[in-house]
């Protein structure tokens, strides 16, 4: 008992001598995350047309009802979320488009509707930058689809109206007007917004993009913060882990007090990241909805509830670090895992942009279950227990392994 | 008093290092142990400090196994391994607090062992500063601690310069002069002369050896072997 509190204190003390320099690689990272945060943000908080392709319509507005194409694009379901169309002169299109302030833009030809109507062929030319690679030109193909599919459809129900009415009423005339019908149609057809509310609940399961990242970059930088750990680790003397253990002092009471030091450690790391956040966030206007209106006493409340997260991603570095027992083993293994973790687990995307099947690997790895942790506790649901049995399962991991270099013998080979 | 080493046997893997060591030793006595590299003497020493598991045999001392009992081994057996088992990054006082009580500290500071081998000259300088020859004193300092009966040692002076090996070679006879028994693994002519017995461990079996201070001899019979 004595070695051990005399082995905790030292491991602290060790610690602590660590702690100037962990703290200055700790601020360094989360000015990082912080920026990418706010780059995020600002990027949610933009105004929709930017995250639109931008796409510039060329032609005579008043006549040819291109006006009237135009506004049923924007009607459209299938487009109207993805695309902006601008109406404009050819010269600026053409100015814009080498600017980069369009994506794309049609030239419609003068005549073009009465044209089609009469089946003569008069094409539309798209100019674009790229059109063969990208989103921006699957877009503009599902564009020319949906253009194409909506005028067959409407000169198909136009020309059985006309039909019909020539057939059971033809003191009315039916052909004289049918540019008019066609706009009607369409309009009448097409004009969805009054029949259903679109509400935008964000790819993000539930949490609003500010409440996901703040998720993700925590889980990413507790990750990636215990490689600034890696002297802790990899300064131990496996010569006095041996003589502590003939003295009586065994593996599970070094891992444990190793352990302690860590996490106190990293917590250390945890608040001075968490100030800094804090006094950034307050300073840029960054909000995360979820905490909204509950002040620092919510920050306090979400740090704290995302201490078992925390301690599991400690336990899992620890982990790492006794399977490599190396410098450049460790910090390799340990970077891999966090970035592939990271990607695979939703914290540089919302793993809702991912298959089906990699997003249940990604919600099963230690990482995806700090996620799904930390997102609980933004949404007030009951935290999960993935994230104790994968502490449990590191730290035992990590007692048999040292057991097994004292019983063995064994040494680093790097 | 003495202690005897009964049929040590241990395997790595399919290899079997020692097949059955044995030998004895007297309380002031100091026992070489010879031989060539991979032959088993540091696996032999670390099984008698109990820092590693063999595969039978016994290690006695009054009526009592010392393999078995840890808590009597940990009292009469003290070992200085090859490496430096200290925390780098903490002062040698630190590093001492570890293994020694405070008053026990204290004491051996001033006029013990620890005075002995000069550790209070160093002692608040961070372990990574200390020279080879320091860090050795240091892990001496430690490794008697408990003031052992027995004390084994794994080439305690290897690369350290003439005037510290002579500082800790007189620590060590001090020690037996005390009534404390010495086991040094060694290829070192000043270590090996400070012996009583020496023993050959070939082929995972000890064989007595007469050393008679003339390394050539002891070449051809280790190039021979």
């Amino acid at each position: 008992m004595r070695t051990a509190a005399v082995y905790l204190g030292l491991q602290l003390k060790r610690a602590g001598k660590m702690l100037p320099r962990m703290l200055a690689v700790t601020l360094v990272l989360a000015a990082l995350v912080a920026l990418v945060g706010l780059m995020l943000s600002r990027m949610n908080d933009s105004d929709d047309a930017q995250e639109k392709i931008r796409i510039g319509v060329v032609g005579d507005m008043e006549a040819g009802g291109v006006a009237y194409g135009v506004s049923v694009m924007e009607s459209l379901d299938s487009t109207r979320f993805s695309l902006s169309l601008l109406p404009m002169s050819e010269e600026e299109a053409s100015r814009a488009l080498k600017s980069s302030e369009l994506d794309a833009y049609l030239i419609v030809p003068d005549g073009f509707v009465d044209a089609m109507m009469v089946g003569e062929h008069r094409p539309v030319t798209f100019v674009t930058r790229d059109v063969g690679a990208g989103v921006g030109g699957i877009l503009i193909r599902e564009l020319a689809q949906t253009v194409s599919a909506l005028v067959l459809e409407t000169e198909n129900a136009v020309y059985g109206l006309q039909d019909y009415t020539a057939e059971n009423f033809p003191e009315r005339n039916p052909y004289a007007d049918g540019d008019t019908l066609t706009y009607k149609y369409m309009m009448k057809i097409l004009d969805r917004d009054r029949l259903f509310q679109v509400e935008t609940v964000g790819a993000a399961d539930q949490l609003s993009l500010p409440g996901y990242y703040l998720c993700g970059f925590t889980v990413l930088f507790a990750m990636l913060w215990a490689i600034s750990c890696t002297p802790l680790f990899t300064g131990r003397s496996r010569e006095l882990s041996r003589l502590l253990s003939a003295d009586g002092f065994g593996a599970a009471g070094q891992v444990l007090t190793e352990f302690i030091s860590f996490v106190l450690l990293m917590l250390c790391g945890v608040l001075g990241a968490g100030l800094l956040g804090s006094v950034l966030g307050k300073r840029l206007g960054l909000t995360i909805p979820e905490l909204a209106g509950q002040g620092a006493a919510g920050l306090w409340r979400f740090g704290l509830g995302a201490l078992p997260a925390a301690l599991m991603l400690c336990a899992m570095a620890f982990f790492l670090f006794e399977l490599t027992d190396s410098t450049v083993g460790g910090i390799l293994v340990l970077f891999f895992s966090a970035v592939v973790q990271g990607y695979l687990s939703g914290c540089f995307y919302p793993s809702t942009f991912f298959p089906e099947g990699l997003r249940t690997i990604g919600a099963l790895l230690p990482a995806g279950t700090a996620m799904s942790h930390m997102r609980s506790l933004l949404l007030g649901n009951p935290p999960s227990w993935p994230v104790w049995a994968y502490f449990a399962l590191f730290m035992i991991l990590s007692v048999l392994i040292r057991e097994y270099r004292l019983l063995t013998g064994k040494e680093a080979t790097a | 008093m003495e202690a005897e080493i009964i049929d040590i046997k241990k395997k790595y893997g399919r290899k079997e290092v020692l097949r059955g060591t044995s030998f004895r030793m007297e309380t002031g006595s100091c026992v070489g142990i010879l031989g060539t590299n991979g032959c088993g003497k540091s696996t032999l020493l670390k099984i008698l400090a109990g820092v590693l598991a063999c595969d039978g045999g016994q290690f006695l001392w009054q009526n009592e196994d010392l393999l078995k009992n840890a808590a009597l081994r940990a009292k009469t057996v003290g070992y200085v391994p090859q490496g430096t088992p200290l925390i780098e990054e903490l002062s040698a006082r630190d590093n001492l607090r570890l293994w020694y009580e405070p008053q026990a500290l204290e004491q051996s500071l001033d006029s013990g062992v620890l005075r002995q081998l000069g550790v209070h000259e160093f002692l608040h300088t961070t372990a990574v500063k200390l020279s080879g020859g320091m860090k050795k004193r240091l892990s001496i300092g430690c490794a008697m601690a408990k003031d052992p009966a027995i004390l084994l040692l794994d080439e305690p002076t290897a690369a350290l310069d003439l005037v510290c090996k002579e500082q800790i070679l007189d620590t060590f006879d001090s020690f037996r002069r005390s009534g404390g028994a010495l086991v040094i693994v060694s290829h070192d002519q000043w270590e090996l002369s400070m012996c009583d017995s020496w023993l050959h461990l070939r082929n995972g079996v000890m064989h007595p050896y007469a050393y008679d201070g003339q390394l050539r001899h002891l070449i051809a019979e280790l190039v021979e072997s």
